[in-house]
């Protein structure tokens, strides 16, 4: 689990860090939904979270919270055939 | 000889002021159509009436105005193709084509589809070529999206069917969305290296298509994600490719 976050505020994200008990690494993308990640992403509404495979490939977009941890689980099973 | 000249000369005299006389007639009635229906409204009785009139005077320009009357205003689905197909049939050449790509598009149909292609590869004019390029790519972009979601979620096929219409709506559920990526990279390829010049309200048509080429070729599902490398929160390197050989989930996200 990886994070990008957009709050104006550095320490304002590190401190919903710190509050949401988040325990996985987070970009910043410079404070701003337009900042340089966001735009090369092109990320127009948040929250959006997308699920890469093992390879680094795009498999699921926006994708809904509810509908995360069945994807995942498949590309782990995918992932564990893979790697034997 | 001579005597042929002269009655050929005002033959043509003739006919060019009977195309006159016959154009001002068009637009007359045009004009009071569009009177009529200011007065009246009733969008559906008066698509007929414009379609009628730019069927009897469909050499005249004031013919072009009727169907893209019919085009804006219309949401019904058989008018609405009639007038996509007069004005593919007899006004491709037509300039105002240009303006009236957005509605076009906007009427999400095949025939709006047959039209935009005919206006890219037949239209004399490069605008009207330009814009009708920018909105087929914006159509097949529609496209995709309801494809993905007929994906995503099967159950929804009857009511696309039920939204856009028997013909469009099969067109829609039989599209792969493979070939349609490819068409989309066709059609962003045409309108970044053939108008990428062209302004529009935001950006060049040439800037919107790099960022919609990159789109298909990096952001779509089942492409290898762009490398994320900087800084996280508390000031640690983080890049996204050491996460290969891992499932990442990646959230996009802000306490606002």
């Amino acid at each position: 689990m990886l994070g990008v976050n957009s709050d104006e505020d550095r320490e304002a994200a590190k401190k919903s860090l710190v509050r949401e008990q988040l325990t996985w690494p987070n970009w910043w993308d410079d404070g701003r939904i337009d900042g340089p990640i966001h735009t090369t992403w092109q990320v127009l509404e948040r929250p959006a979270i997308h699920i890469l495979d093992g390879k680094g490939v795009i498999r699921y977009k926006n994708i809904l919270p509810k509908d995360v941890d069945e994807a995942i689980d498949g590309l782990l099973e995918e992932l564990a055939k893979a790697t034997p | 000889m001579l005597r042929l000249i002269v009655s050929l000369a005002i033959c043509l005299i003739l006919a060019s002021r009977s195309a006159i006389a016959d154009e001002t007639v068009a637009a007359k009635q045009y004009k009071a159509l569009l009177d009529e229906y200011e007065q009246e409204g009733g969008v559906r009785t008066f698509a007929k009436r414009f379609l009628a009139l730019a069927e009897e005077h469909w050499k005249d320009p004031a013919a072009t105005d009727a169907l893209m009357w019919v085009v804006k205003k219309v949401r019904g689905r058989a008018d609405t193709t009639r007038a996509l197909e007069l004005l593919a049939a007899n006004h491709l050449d037509c300039k105002k084509l240009g303006a009236a790509s957005v509605d076009v598009a906007r009427s999400r149909s095949l025939a709006a589809e047959k039209l935009l292609r005919a206006a890219l590869a037949k239209s004399p004019h490069v605008e009207v070529r330009a814009q009708a390029c920018y909105y087929l790519a914006l159509l097949l972009d529609s496209e995709a999206g309801i494809t993905e979601q007929l994906k995503a979620s099967p159950d929804l096929a009857p009511r696309v069917l039920q939204y856009y219409g028997a013909d469009y709506g099969k067109h829609l559920s039989s599209l792969d969305s493979g070939e349609l990526a490819e068409e989309r990279e066709q059609v962003y390829e045409t309108l970044l290296k053939s108008f990428g010049n062209v302004e529009t309200e935001d950006a060049t048509l040439g800037k919107i298509a790099e960022k919609a080429l990159f789109a298909i070729r990096h952001l779509a599902v089942g492409k290898v994600a762009p490398e994320i490398q900087g800084e996280d929160i508390r000031g640690n390197e983080l890049k996204l490719s050491d996460y290969r050989g891992k499932v990442v989930m990646i959230s996009f996200w802000g306490d606002w």
